[in-house]
Parts: structure tokens; C-alpha cells; sequence
């Protein structure tokens, strides 16, 4: 980017140079100040949705106010706090209510410790999905999938494929799995067959099992079909590509080439 | 999880929608008319509907579903041919609301947010539509029915049964 303006912001006391527009808790954890977040991962757009990365933000003259800093721009010579009072009292209040929601949830008991939390004022609910959108992200922006959604609203919001149902464009490649905060989504290999599903409150939804693949010399397990086949289609591999594991695919490169 | 989306009623075909998608050419941005003139047509959103609609604007279905829950205009379960709303606004609450909502219940055989199994008639509460002066408000198929008494409830399920 060519109009890309250098600015100053001062983050906990320190001068630190920037690009103006990228985003604060990106630039505050290059400088090594540590922000609590759930909801956010690199690989994917932010979101803004557990509100945990609440810092103080400041024009050097007094008057400040407190912004979700994974979907707050970076301006020149703004003041970040990052450990105010009133910043670590939004974050506090935040965790009072992930744990009122989700009690059980270890990384949310763990942040919770960390910020003196022992019990919320509010009714416990037995909830592990804190609805963050995570999982909708990695599906629609990185796997390209868009298998999942969130659905409802207000209370009533929920995760999950469409109906909730098995029945949808998921392949399988357990990418929401592996990014959840809570863990709340589950996937389980068994006798090659791949089962995922979201487990909120004891109630699992958008079960589906897949059949899984493996290498036809070794028998190594190469992963679900549904997802070998999106991968092959995408990048134009050739039909039987997935026939083998990569490792018998070099041997049997090399066996052509000397016979 | 099948159970919750029942055949349609009116046999819902896929082709059908395609004069409604035809009529907004197809365009993704006009996703809400497009599913408010199905929920007209058909009373509902029938799944197959839906489907018909994610793949001739190329949304992804969970995108589609997302904005068909989102919205509580749209009913993912059929309804009533006659739908009867209870307004729960305050003004209507305190002028008894409550009691009108039960004697609905009572004399249509439909509980609050549910519709009869012949799908003759669909009852829910509403929070507010906005006539307080002329609570309690029953709204029956779009028309507002103010200064509503025990009595003129009977009236209104005669209308109803007819």
C-alpha cells in the first residue's frame, strides 16, 4: 500500500510506531502486550464478538473511552491503556458473564482466575458454546465451505449448520474443531468413520460422519473423502491422486523412474 | 431433526420460486424481499424453498438460514391460514392482555406461538404494534382490532372459524 500513513501511538507508556488503520490488538501484541482474547484468530477476519480484548483508548488530553481493540483501527497519536481500571473492569465484567454462561469451560475458568473472578452475581447455565463465531468464520473464510452459520438471535442465537441438521456442504476437515475456544465442537475417528458434532448445554447438534480414506498401499489414513475430493477439485489434481499417501506416491515416483 | 421441517402443505416445488427470484433478478442483495414474498406465498419457508434460493443467487445455504432465523417476520414452520396476534406491550399488559391471550388459547384449541395440526389458524404474542391507545390489541390476519374485551374475543373466533 502506497498511502499507507506512519503513525505514533503510545501504548501502556510506550512510543510505538505503526501503519494508520491496522488494527490495535494486532499492534499491541507485536509489542509484546499481552490482550485476552477468545474470539480472535489470525487467519481469519476479527469479529469483535467476546469483547475481552476491551482496552482503554485515549486522545492524550483526557478523554478516553473503551473499544474491542481486535476491530479498532489504529489513529495517530491515540493512547492506549491496556491495564486502566477501567479496562480491566470491562474485562472483568465480560469474564463474569463467559463464566456465568459457561462455567465448566477450562480456558474460561483459567481467565477467569487470572482476573480474581470467583463466582458471577449471575445464574450459572450449563452452556459451552459462548457463541463466539469462530468456527462460522474458519468455515466461510478459510475452508470456504460455508457450512455453518449462526441462527436466531438474542437468547435464542444459536451455532450450527442449517436445521441443525447432518445434511450440509461440511466436508469434514474438522478446521472448526481445531479453532474453537471453548471446545465445543467435537470430532472423533473411529473405525473409518470421521463423526463431528457441536455439544452446547448436553445437546449435540449438526452430527455428521463421514467415511474416511486411506492410502490404498500402507494404509495410512489420508483423511475424509468429502474432503480429499473438495481439495482435488480445487486445485485440478488428477482422479486417483488421493489413492495414495504422499509418502507412497514419492516411492512409487521413484520406482517408475529407475524401471 | 427431519421431523421439524413436515412436507409443505401447498407441495412446494422448487420451479415456484423461480418467478420470485426472476422478479428481483436474482439479486443477492435483495435476499430479504426475496424470502418475504416466499413467506407470502407459502405462509412459511419451506426447506426446499430456501434451497432453491441459496443456489439460484449462489449464497451459501447457512448464509440464507442465517437471515431466515434472524428475522422473526419469517416462520421456518408452517402457518395458520388465519394467524391471530396477541399484542404483550405494556400498555396492552396492564389492560389484560394476559387474559385475552388465555381465552385465545382456550377457544381456538392453539397454544401461544403455535398452530392447529389442520393449520386453520396460527396464535402468537407480539411485544408491541404500535396502537397502545387502543389496547388490548389483537391483530387478526393484518388488521388491528382495538379495545379488546372477553366478548368481542368470541367474535373474533367465529371469524376465524368461518
Amino acid at each position: 500500500m502506497d498511502d499507507a500513513k506512519t503513525i505514533t501511538i503510545t501504548i501502556n507508556g510506550k512510543q510505538v510506531q505503526t501503519t494508520e488503520g491496522r488494527y490495535l490488538l494486532e499492534v499491541c501484541r507485536e509489542n509484546g502486550v499481552d490482550i485476552p482474547t477468545l474470539c480472535h484468530h489470525e487467519a481469519v477476519s476479527p469479529a469483535g464478538a467476546c469483547r475481552l480484548c476491551a482496552v482503554e483508548v485515549g486522545d492524550g488530553k483526557g478523554r478516553s473511552r473503551i473499544v474491542a481493540s481486535c476491530i479498532y483501527p489504529c489513529w495517530d497519536g491515540m493512547v492506549v491503556e491496556t491495564e486502566s481500571p477501567r479496562a480491566v473492569g470491562v474485562r472483568r465484567l465480560v469474564l463474569e458473564t463467559l463464566l456465568a454462561r459457561a462455567p465448566k469451560v477450562p480456558v474460561i475458568r483459567d481467565l477467569a482466575r487470572r482476573y480474581g473472578i470467583r463466582r458471577p452475581r449471575f445464574p450459572l447455565e450449563n452452556h459451552q458454546c459462548i457463541l463466539c463465531g469462530l468456527c462460522v468464520r474458519v468455515c466461510s473464510e478459510v475452508v470456504g465451505v460455508h457450512a455453518l452459520s449462526m441462527q436466531g438471535r438474542g437468547a435464542e442465537k444459536e451455532c450450527g449448520t442449517p436445521y441443525l441438521s447432518g445434511e450440509s456442504t461440511c466436508i469434514g476437515c474438522g478446521a472448526c474443531v481445531y479453532v474453537c475456544p471453548t471446545e465445543c465442537i467435537h470430532m472423533e475417528d473411529r473405525d473409518g468413520v470421521r463423526t463431528i458434532w457441536h455439544e452446547d448445554a448436553g445437546v449435540k447438534t449438526s452430527v455428521r460422519q463421514f467415511k474416511l480414506k486411506y492410502c490404498k498401499v500402507c494404509g495410512a489414513p489420508l483423511g475424509p473423502e468429502y474432503q480429499l475430493e473438495y481439495i482435488r477439485k480445487k486445485v485440478g489434481l488428477p482422479e486417483d491422486f488421493h489413492d495414495l499417501c504422499p509418502g507412497c506416491r514419492a516411492t512409487g515416483r521413484r520406482v517408475a523412474a529407475t524401471t | 431433526m427431519e421431523a421439524m421441517n413436515p412436507t409443505t402443505p401447498s407441495g412446494c416445488l422448487c420451479e415456484d420460486v423461480d418467478p420470485i427470484l426472476d422478479r428481483y433478478g436474482r439479486d443477492q442483495g435483495l435476499l430479504v424481499s426475496i424470502l418475504q414474498d416466499i413467506q407470502e406465498k407459502y405462509r412459511y419457508l419451506p426447506k426446499e424453498a430456501l434451497e432453491r434460493v441459496s443456489a439460484a443467487l449462489d449464497v451459501p445455504m447457512a448464509q440464507v438460514y442465517a437471515v431466515a432465523t434472524f428475522f422473526k417476520a419469517f416462520s421456518l414452520k408452517p402457518r395458520g391460514r388465519h394467524v391471530v396476534q396477541v399484542c404483550m406491550g405494556t400498555a396492552c399488559h396492564v389492560r389484560g392482555a394476559p387474559l385475552i391471550r388465555d381465552k385465545l388459547e382456550r377457544d381456538l384449541g392453539v397454544k401461544n406461538g403455535e398452530t392447529a395440526a389442520d393449520l386453520s389458524v396460527t396464535l402468537e404474542s407480539v411485544n408491541c404494534v404500535g396502537a397502545c391507545a387502543l389496547g388490548p390489541v389483537v391483530v387478526l390476519d393484518d388488521e388491528v382490532q382495538g379495545h379488546v374485551t372477553l366478548t368481542k374475543v368470541d367474535a373474533l373466533v367465529k371469524k376465524v372459524r368461518s
